[in-house]
């Protein structure tokens, strides 16, 4: 159930309105509970079982942790906690992913292994619910937290079905307090969820996929296209990642705002970053504070041996690159992200910047360096292989002239005109000028846009790319 | 422990104070709306929904862009033909992949009635879609002159309604119900000789989709990002001369279909006739089309595309029915005892759709049945004006 299917539109529209209808806070809350695991059991009802035990499991295991202060009994009990979620994701996830690697390395040296004829079908947003559920049990070892004494309130967190499939990642701390008393919303809250929820959809149904059907022939069949057409589908993947994922968060936080309640901001202009450190504070932001809190931190963070703090930033985005996807080229995404990260750490340690007084050139020259970076990068994300990646990034690099298939040339001005409209709505803060007109003015507005965004309709949905992960 | 307290960030490479984990806005607390606000508000917003559906509406200047994947490659093929075409047969997939122009066009080779037909069949294409595109083929047709060879649009009689939700919800096979078409579809669902379920499922379809239509749902992005043509049906489509036909082959052995042709080669018996449906939609469909094919001087004619299972039942319908130019032809060729020619293994890609080869002798049988009914032989051409049923 996609949020840009009608079905969801119904389904949403149920829940919406029965949960408003009940009056206490504990009605609703086993309503949302209900309701989570339908949306959940709608792609498979075995996982939502699965999805249901390792809940029970994690609130146990924090429990347990809270109840006692022996030191070596609470590793015990977060130990299991983090090899039950990782056992899962491992599984799942990365079950092909590691017996392919070991075959290929076995027929490096001369060994043949046969491959298992087991297919593992993988839960869809398994990587954010385990990522979500050993936040609380690794919150409460630290006693960052409580553990959470209801347990229909924590299998709600972990089930909540804006956010459950593709994220943002929503820490307990931020979550659970909200379960704590009845919601309330303003009319002014409403206006703010429709605003967003409409945008998501524009990214996503009218943005996202009308372009996808070019970005997939070029990296289908890469030998055939031009330099031209190469550069123009990687811009345009650039643009469709980012409205696709962008527009499922935006649309995630409304739906949660329409019930009350508020989910973390997932991006904030990423493609606006004037370096790729700038870049990783606006990108997925719910998922790099995660890896910053659980794994650079834990690695030790920032150290004051130098090559220890670059040790630790590079297993984080090699983790982080290997959370994306179950395949080598995204490792390499990750460590290429990680390799700049510590270029641009050596760099700003040895050409200081007086962050009041950069000037306009070299923020022009920081933005248009981390953008290719970006965008070399995402060729690596999609890609099916490294070989078609590297065709592709020499190509993007004008190494290679390629074949005669071009895409329309207009197609550039998409990714010019995000870029633009990023801008200016940072500038004129369009969001805040939108949810400030008065309701029949905001709803005139709305209709209209409504009525543009279904005339541009795809010619079919596609799956939001993050639901893969 | 406060729950809620933000916590507290490392400067690291990986996070900023400013970036990281930030809350919504916060709103300001509004004033709780009467009912009379929410009812203007509602009204507001119907308004400006309509008002913009109308301009996108009026800015489009071709709605007819059919889905793509399947689609858009007839045409492309009308386009690749513009001018050289002069007949075209159109239905479903009966057609697409059951008839053949080129043993059609070899039959009326040397007589009055010579002509260059496409195959613009449509699988999957419903009645009404049947009718847009032999709309636009006409239209697409140049004035007749004195040299101009004989002009038919063959319409399938049997065409499914084949209305389906990715119809219904597709934003690009469902622009073709306009005001005009949707009243064509209506007219195909009599409940008398449908039955009311039918009936009211055919007629609640396009009325549906008539107000997507109207509401111009992906009509806009279709104009944009024009969907690319699928290169190998059209490859296939118009390799060989073939001119729109899709072709099929044989049914691997053993797989259902050819399990099923077994099964009703192997029925025998007398095949049962029935009475063939011709409903008000038929009749509909020729004054639809009426005034065009009246100027570009087409004859327009009904045929039946056969099944295999005619060799149970088969329909029956009469010679002609009457059009808003004259009588109209039903050429019926599922009969087998007509046709047992027909009826062959080799013949039959599954039980309702022909292979090349059997797509070869239909369409040699339709322009034959065609020549007889119009009383025309290669050695004594009439001249065209006089094409008609004698």
């Amino acid at each position: 159930m996609l949020f840009v299917e009608l079905r969801f539109f119904v389904f949403f529209a149920i829940v919406l309105i029965t949960y408003w209808s009940l009056r206490s806070n504990n009605l609703r809350k086993w309503f949302l509970l209900a309701a989570s695991y339908y949306f959940y059991g709608s792609w498979d009802w075995r996982f939502a079982c699965m999805l249901f035990g390792l809940s029970c499991g994690d609130y146990f295991f924090a429990r347990c942790i809270s109840q006692t202060e022996d030191r070596r009994a609470r590793r015990w009990y977060v130990t299991a906690s983090l090899t039950m979620n990782l056992s899962v994701l491992a599984f799942f996830k990365y079950f092909h992913f590691f017996v392919n690697s070991a075959i290929a390395a076995a027929s490096a040296a001369h060994i043949h292994l046969d491959e298992p004829t087991i297919h593992i079908i993988l839960p869809v947003g398994v990587s954010f619910f385990t990522f979500q559920s050993l936040s609380y049990t690794i919150d409460v070892y630290r006693r960052e937290i409580p553990a959470v004494h209801s347990i229909r309130d924590y299998v709600l967190f972990a089930a909540f079905f804006p956010q459950l499939v593709a994220g943002p990642i929503v820490r307990p701390k931020y979550f659970v307090p909200q379960l704590a008393s009845n919601r309330h919303v303003t009319v002014d809250d409403i206006k703010h969820a429709l605003y967003l929820f409409l945008l998501g959809y524009v990214k996503k149904a009218c943005i996202a996929d009308n372009i996808s059907p070019y970005v997939d022939k070029v990296f289908n069949a890469p030998a055939h296209w031009s330099a031209l057409a190469s550069i123009t589908a990687t811009w345009l993947y650039t643009v469709q990642i980012f409205s696709d994922f962008s527009g499922y968060s935006d649309m995630a936080i409304a739906v949660a705002a329409m019930m009350g309640y508020k989910l973390v901001l997932n991006f904030d202009a990423p493609y606006l970053s004037e370096s790729i450190q700038d870049f990783w504070r606006r990108w997925h932001i719910s998922l790099s504070s995660w890896i910053r809190d659980y794994i650079y931190i834990s690695l030790g963070g920032r150290s004051k041996k130098l090559w220890l703090t670059y040790r630790n930033l590079m297993i984080t985005m090699l983790a982080g690159g290997l959370w994306h996807g179950a395949a080598w080229t995204f490792v390499a995404w990750g460590g290429l992200h990680g390799g700049a990260l510590v270029v641009n750490q050596e760099f700003r340690r040895h050409f200081p910047l007086n962050k009041n007084a950069v000037p306009w050139w070299r923020r022009a020259f920081g933005w248009f360096l981390t953008m290719n970076f970006v965008c070399i990068c995402w060729i690596l994300f999609r890609a099916s292989s490294f070989g078609v990646a590297w065709l592709l990034i020499k190509r993007y690099l004008l190494f290679n002239h390629g074949g005669d298939g071009s895409l329309p040339v207009w197609l550039i001005f998409f990714a010019i005109g995000l870029l633009l409209l990023q801008y200016l709505s940072r500038r004129i803060n369009l969001h805040d000028l939108v949810c400030d007109l008065s309701l029949p003015r905001f709803a005139f507005a709305y209709g209209c846009v409504w009525a543009f965004a279904i005339s541009m309709l795809p010619f079919g949905y596609r799956p939001f790319i993050y639901f893969q992960f | 422990m406060n729950l809620a307290a933000p916590y507290v960030e490392a400067e690291t490479p990986l996070a900023s104070i400013e970036g990281h984990d930030r809350e919504p806005r916060e709103r300001r607390d509004s004033p709780r709306p009467t009912s009379r606000h929410i009812v203007a508000s509602v009204a507001m917003m119907s308004i400006g929904f309509v008002l913009t559906a109308a301009i996108v509406h009026l800015s489009i200047r071709n709605p007819l862009r059919l889905y793509a994947e399947i689609r858009s490659e007839k045409l492309a093929i009308l386009d690749q033909w513009r001018g050289r075409e002069s007949s075209a047969a159109f239905g479903s997939s009966h057609v697409d992949d059951g008839f053949d122009p080129r043993a059609f066009d070899a039959e009326l080779r040397g007589t009055a009635a010579e002509t260059t037909t496409l195959n613009l069949g449509i699988s999957g294409g419903s009645q009404t879609e049947q009718a847009v595109v032999a709309k636009k083929f006409i239209d697409s047709l140049p004035d007749p002159g004195k040299d101009s060879q004989a002009r038919f649009v063959l319409l399938e009689i049997t065409a499914g309604a084949n209305f389906t939700n990715d119809h219904l919800f597709h934003p690009r096979a469902i622009n073709i119900y306009d005001l005009p078409i949707v009243r064509l579809a209506v007219d195909y669902s009599n409940p008398r000789k449908l039955g009311w379920r039918r009936a009211i499922g055919r007629s609640g379809f396009s009325l549906l989709a008539g107000l997507l239509h109207y509401t111009n749902v992906g009509m806009l992005s279709s104009s944009i990002f024009s969907a690319p043509l699928n290169e190998e049906l059209l490859a296939s489509q118009t390799g060989d001369d073939r001119r729109g036909l899709t072709p099929n082959h044989l049914a691997a052995p053993g797989s259902p279909e050819s399990r099923a042709d077994q099964q009703l080669f192997a029925a025998g018996g007398v095949p049962r006739p029935e009475p063939g449906e011709v409903l008000d939609g038929h009749y509909a469909l020729l004054r639809y089309l009426a005034d065009a094919a009246r100027r570009k001087h087409v004859q327009l004619v009904y045929f039946v595309a056969p099944r295999l299972d005619n060799l149970i039942t088969y329909s029956v319908f009469p010679e002609s029915i009457k059009g808003p130019l004259g009588p109209v032809l039903i050429l019926n060729e599922g009969q087998p005892a007509l046709h047992p020619e027909l009826y062959r293994a080799g013949l039959w890609h599954d039980p309702t759709h022909l292979t090349e080869a059997g797509a070869a002798i239909f369409s040699k049988l339709l322009a034959d049945d065609l020549k007889s009914k119009l009383q025309l032989t290669a050695a004594t051409p009439a001249p065209r004006s006089e094409l008609a049923i004698r």
